[in-house]
Formats: C-alpha cells, structure tokens, sequence
C-alpha cells in the first residue's frame, strides 16, 4: 500500500501596517483611514462592514470602524476603513486594536482640542489709538493641547479696527506675529463722550483647530 | 465665540481753586475733596500730569514727579503721593492733569497762597 498525505497549509495571515488618525475631543466626526496589507489571499470585505465597536454612540469615548467600501483583498494594497467616534473633552491619546480574518489591525488614534477664547475688555483714552498685543488675546486662550496662539480674528461692527493701517475685514484672520509687529489696532472715534466698542473674537490654534 | 470690549474714555473738564495756607498736604486729600463735590460715581484709577506750576513740588514714592508721569490711585490712597506748595517761588500756581478712570477728566486745580 502507499501513503496518501495531505498537506494542509496553516493559515497565513494578512500582514496590516499600522494605521493613524487624529480626532477633535468633545466632538463626534468620522475619518478615513488607510490601512496598507500584503499577503492576502482574496478576502473581501463589504461596504458598512463592523469590524470594531467599542461602548455605544451616545457615550463618550465609543468607537465603531467600518469598511469604507466593497474591497477585496489581493496581494498587497490599502484597505479604506472609516472610524466613527465620540471623543470626550479630556481624551487621551490610545491605541485600538481589533482582528480581521484572524489578522491583527492596529489603529493609533491622537486627539486635538479646539481652543477656548475668553471674554476680555480693554480701557483706552478718549480719541486714542489702540495697538493690539499678542498678550491681549494670549492672555484669554486656553488649550487643552497647550498649542500656542496662531491667529484671531474679529466680528461684528469692526468700523475703526485697523491692519498695518488698512481698515480690517470682519473675519480675517490675523496673525500673532503681525499683531506683535504692532500691526493690528483700533482707531477711538472723535468724540468726547464715553462709549463702548463691542465685538467678538475667535482664536485658531497653530494646528488650524478654531474656538467656538 | 468670547466678547472683545473696548471701552473709550469721554472726557470732561474740571476746575477748582485751592487756597493754601500750609506748606504740604497729600494730593490725595486734593484729589478727593475735588472729585466728593464734582465727579459722584466716577473711579479713577489713576491721573497723568499734565502741567505742574513751578511754586509745586509733586512727589510719588519720594520720587519727584514731571510732566507725563502717571500716579496710581492706590499710591494716592496710601498716602505715597504728597505735594509741596513754595510760597516764596509764587502767590498762585496751577496743577494740570487727567484723571484716568472709566471716564477721563481734565482737571486744573489753581494753588492760591494766603500765607
């Protein structure tokens, strides 16, 4: 008699890179991110496809990944995945780490926090000029990043506010190093009588993130 | 989005004539007396010298002050601020400032001697 062998390969798994994304904290928002494989074998996966979920959509800190789309993993490429989540006001940085076709995923998940403008009021003298400096507006910033201060800008009635002598356009931003430079400022009308010029202020972040 | 205020100052005028009859006396007791009867409500934090007649002698700290020299109101109230009427120099002389608050006031204040 002889000897009928099979061999039964063992599973190969997909090898996935690592993926990275970065969230706002105190918001929910969904992004996409990229996940390149090699070594696979055909496998498929479909739009809207769970392949994680931590907590549930009301809480803070949950999670969900999704396919992004019908994929079918050949060889080596990038499967598109969409992460969904809830990232509270103080969240750390974390790593999530889930399993596709018995394959190890892991995502690196890195949070950045809107800044916080604060109310401020300044004094001046009767028919004075104003110059702006970066301390009046560094002075009432908060960031939970400890980013630092990139570029304000102002609303409202910005009749008599000033950039390098130019009138301001309500909603420009301005930088810190030109307000440093003494570029941005107010020009008091010409009067005698006591008045009060109100407007509101946003602050960016020097990564682009803006206060409410 | 957070508020930005600007709060521009009005300005007033005040005058008062002061007779002198002793040689020293804390500008606060000035400054009080001269706003308690004119200026009700108003906060000054501080005043900026203007003009100071040549028989004054202002002294902040036991530094003596010149035109464009600001004194802070709470150095007034903790009686860091005097000032020295000469006699000899002249029988009248004036004290110009502004009064810097929420509100600014000009104030001149005649020093007359009745010595």
């Amino acid at each position: 008699m002889g000897i009928l062998r099979f061999r039964v390969a063992a599973k190969e798994n997909i090898e996935f890179g690592g993926g990275f994304v970065e969230f706002l904290r105190g918001s929910t928002s969904s992004k996409i991110v990229d996940i390149i494989y090699g070594n696979a074998t055909g496998q498929s996966v479909i739009a809207n496809q769970v392949l994680y979920t931590y907590l549930t959509p009301s809480d803070d800190g949950y999670i969900e990944v999704k396919a992004s789309s019908n994929q079918i993993l050949i060889g080596s490429g990038v499967l598109n995945l969409t992460i969904t989540h809830k990232a509270s006001a103080t969240q750390s940085d974390q790593n999530i780490y889930f399993n596709f076709d018995s394959s190890p995923i892991s995502i690196e998940i890195s949070y950045n926090s809107k800044p916080v403008a604060e109310d401020f009021t300044v004094d001046i003298t009767n028919r004075s000029v104003y110059v702006f400096e970066p301390t009046d507006f560094t002075d009432h910033y908060i960031d939970f990043d400890n980013d630092v201060l990139s570029q304000i800008s102002i609303s409202g009635d910005i009749t008599g506010y000033e950039v390098n002598s130019i009138p301001y356009n309500e909603g420009d931003w301005i930088s810190i190093n030109d307000i440093n430079s003494g570029l941005f400022r107010y020009v008091s009308l010409n009067q005698d009588t006591y008045y009060e010029k109100d407007n509101t202020w946003k602050a960016k972040d020097i990564n682009g993130n803006i206060s409410n | 989005m957070a508020n930005l205020k600007i709060r521009i100052a009005g300005i007033s005028t005040k005058e008062a004539s002061i007779n002198v009859d002793w040689e020293m006396h804390d500008l606060n007791y000035t400054l009080n007396s001269l706003f308690s009867s004119n200026i009700e409500g108003i906060t000054i934090n501080k005043i900026k010298l203007v003009s100071i007649g040549s028989a004054l002698t202002i002294e902040n700290n036991s530094i003596i002050q010149n035109v464009d020299d600001e004194i802070l109101m709470s150095d007034m109230d903790a009686g860091n601020t005097r000032i020295t009427y000469d006699h000899v120099v002249s029988s009248s002389s004036i004290l110009e400032y502004q009064a810097i608050g929420s509100s600014i006031f000009n104030v001149t204040i005649t020093f007359n001697s009745i010595v």
